[in-house]
């Protein structure tokens, strides 16, 4: 417990010598990079994902030939494509097509939803749109989908079921949805993860945003996804609530600060949402949006 | 001939009952649905697939005249009942020789022991006057004993075997077996000296050849027979008193609380009546929250249907109990209808309440509710719930989404009501 203290005392300083240092400079030029993430700005998004993934890279980069390759779009609720509940179908299944691309052996997208599965990924138009695209969807319903994990890092959710695809797979893609939240506030990337876990009511009863980033040290997304493309601004996460269009999708290795960006876009502070705070402070991204290069593309 | 459409029809109940047909249909467009990406798996209004389920139950003329007494109102699925009523006019009890499948197991189960077979004589005739109980009740409102109805006994017996089967959901199946359970120690008794639906098919026949035969008597010359008992007219009178009488004062004494009733449900002081147990809308419910209730809502409410909303809840993109009530004690609602009915309010417990009480970020009733009726209030930092009971349906999403140790909101029955309506995402 003290040597905790500690090592948060030091952090503390460390964050805050650090802003300070930056302080004095006025520019848009960030100062010291700890992490770039990539926003793309257009309408197409199968032309989007293209620019973005390109920038970081290539799918290539993450993907590997004859890889099992997992995805994580957030598919919760019973909701219409433009009311933005849940992700987009378009872009599930263009990642899908582009990782069979790259060459994955198979593309797994497992989801646990809130409302009743058969409707939520009806109405969603994601199942119809991966099973298209030739990847294999379904619902963690079944105590097989799981495997009890320990979370050496955690202060909260020392123990957690996770589901096996997420855990035993080549590359963990994560394709959040941005929208509000009524207890957290937002759901972004890191809180997308509450769809992999068996018994989420546990992350409720036990600090909801601690639980969010203690999860984050089990579970690292080679690549995060974040669909900002029409973003809904109340009455989150079920909707269905007031309507923005940032048109934007962002992309980023690194969860904290693709979170800390899309915050902005619901024009609220990083460090006001629980669970970004607590991640930056575990040192588990950047949530400094100071420190973040964010490279703006059009497209 | 008799043995074979016997055979032919107890078939064909059998298949209705066990809804063969609707559960194809459903698994046929679920599986479109799912492939196609479009919602309303079960949202349509369209006469198929459940909807079958009411034609077995609704055939009797004895539900469908008592029941449209006693909601005063002829439903679409009367007229399921006229070809009966017809046959019960001119053939008497030949839908009972022919038809019933109720009676062919009885039949059947009394060929067991031939030595009893006329052992029945000596009891008294009780269908006669249960009839006219019921249409006695049915007249204020309150058909006691409709659920009497053979037809009614035997889809509620095939309706009950799906998962999840606990002992409360085979409950419903105990009528037939008791039918069965007295035709084997007393073969015949139940069709001739119980059965209200048989009498009632015996004194249409009755009935319409008194009317005949004395329309032939101002004519010509009296024939022998078809002489009407003495005192049989005053015997049906008291027994029609009889009805009225108790159910005019169980309308009036019993119903003091309210379990929630599916959507749609007729006033609770003649729903426990009105309702066949047909086990219809227990089946339907894609949920399975609808059970036979035994104990909530009193003697006279044993095995009606009640809510419970743990773990799942009453959702709103599904209206399918409403479809197969064949007494039409639950009403036909459409999707918007029935998602703009109250069947209930939620609670809030603070003391048990994870966000009064111990000042987690929980909001999941919040995160839940289809219809926003949560109220986010500020207890110092911590965002804490209220209900609006003038949004509220009584869903229970809420509380099956409750991650309390013990439930903090609860549905709470109370009579229903019609709200303003409510957008919902995805519709």
């Amino acid at each position: 417990m003290k040597s905790m203290n500690r090592r948060q005392f030091l952090k503390t300083t460390a964050t805050a010598t650090a802003v300070v240092s930056v302080l004095p400079q006025i520019s848009h030029a960030v100062d010291a990079v700890k992490s770039t993430i990539y926003v793309v700005n257009g309408k197409d998004v199968s032309k989007m994902l293209a620019a973005g993934m390109a920038k970081m890279g290539g799918w290539e980069k993450f993907v590997k030939k004859g890889q099992k390759v997992t995805l994580k779009p957030n598919v919760a609720w019973i909701s219409k494509p433009e009311q933005g509940a849940d992700t987009d179908p378009v872009l599930v299944s263009e990642c899908i097509k582009a990782c069979k691309a790259a060459g994955a052996s198979e593309v797994v997208i497992p989801e646990k939803t809130c409302n009743d599965w058969k409707q939520s990924f009806a109405s969603s138009g994601v199942l119809d749109a991966a099973t298209r695209a030739g990847g294999r969807m379904y619902a963690l319903t079944e105590d097989k989908h799981f495997r009890q994990m320990d979370i050496p890092n955690a202060k909260v959710l020392k123990q957690a079921d996770v589901a096996v695809d997420v855990l035993d797979t080549g590359c963990l893609v994560n394709i959040p949805v941005a929208k509000s939240h009524s207890v957290a506030t937002l759901t972004l990337g890191m809180k997308n993860w509450m769809g992999v876990v068996k018994d989420r009511q546990f992350w409720h009863r036990n600090q909801l945003h601690q639980c969010v980033a203690d999860f984050c040290t089990l579970v690292k997304p080679a690549l995060t996804i974040l669909d900002a493309t029409r973003i809904m601004l109340t009455k989150g996460p079920r909707g269905p609530g007031d309507m923005a269009y940032p048109n934007q999708i962002v992309f980023g290795t690194d969860p904290v600060a693709v979170d800390a960006y899309a915050a902005t876009l619901f024009k609220k502070e990083p460090f006001s949402i629980g669970y970004i705070k607590i991640a930056h402070d575990m040192g588990l991204g950047c949530g400094d949006l100071k420190q973040v290069e964010v490279v703006n593309i059009q497209v | 001939m008799r043995p074979a459409i016997r055979v032919f029809f107890f078939t064909v109940a059998v298949i209705f009952a066990l809804q063969v047909i609707p559960v194809l249909v459903e698994q046929k467009r679920e599986k479109e649905s799912l492939e196609h990406g479009s919602a309303g798996v079960v949202s349509s209004m369209a006469i198929t697939g459940r909807t079958l389920a009411l034609v077995l139950p609704a055939l009797s003329p004895f539900s469908a005249i008592s029941s449209a007494v006693a909601r005063q109102s002829f439903g679409w699925f009367f007229l399921l009942a006229l070809p009966v009523l017809v046959m019960g006019i001119f053939k008497g009890r030949w839908f009972c020789f022919h038809l019933c499948p109720t009676g062919f197991m009885a039949e059947l189960v009394g060929k067991l022991r031939p030595g009893s077979k006329s052992k029945f004589v000596a009891l008294p005739r009780l269908g006669n006057a249960l009839a006219f109980f019921v249409l006695g009740g049915a007249i204020l409102g309150y058909p006691l004993f409709m659920w009497l109805d053979p037809l009614c006994m035997f889809n509620g017996f095939f309706s009950v075997w799906h998962t999840p089967a606990t002992l409360v959901t085979l409950l419903p199946a105990l009528g037939l077996l008791l039918v069965i359970a007295l035709s084997f120690l007393r073969p015949n008794a139940w069709c001739y000296r119980l059965c209200p639906l048989g009498f009632s098919q015996e004194l249409l026949g009755k009935t319409w050849r008194h009317i005949h035969s004395r329309k032939e008597q101002a004519t010509t010359t009296v024939k022998s027979g078809h002489k009407p008992d003495a005192g049989f007219g005053r015997r049906l009178f008291m027994a029609l008193l009889a009805g009225g009488i108790t159910g005019f004062a169980a309308r009036r004494i019993f119903y003091k609380h309210y379990p929630i009733r599916p959507p749609g449900a007729i006033a609770e002081d003649r729903f426990t009546a009105l309702c066949a147990r047909c086990g219809n809308c227990v089946r339907a419910c894609p949920k399975k929250i609808i059970l036979p209730d035994v104990g909530e809502s009193g003697l006279a409410g044993l095995l009606t249907p009640v809510l419970k909303m743990d773990p799942d809840y009453c959702v709103e993109w599904c209206h399918e109990c409403t479809k197969v009530c064949p007494t039409g004690a639950i009403a036909r609602l459409s999707l918007a209808d029935k998602n703009n009915i109250a069947i209930g309010t939620a609670l809030v417990t603070k003391q048990l309440c994870l966000a009064w009480e111990k000042g987690q970020a929980c909001m999941v009733c919040d995160e839940y509710c289809p219809y926003h009726s949560i109220k986010t209030v500020k207890n110092g930092e911590v965002l804490c719930p209220e209900v609006d009971p003038e949004i509220c349906r009584g869903c229970g999403f809420c509380q099956a989404g409750c991650p309390a140790e013990i439930k903090a909101i609860v549905v709470h029955g109370k009579p229903q009501r019609k709200l303003a309506h409510v957008k919902l995402q995805g519709a």
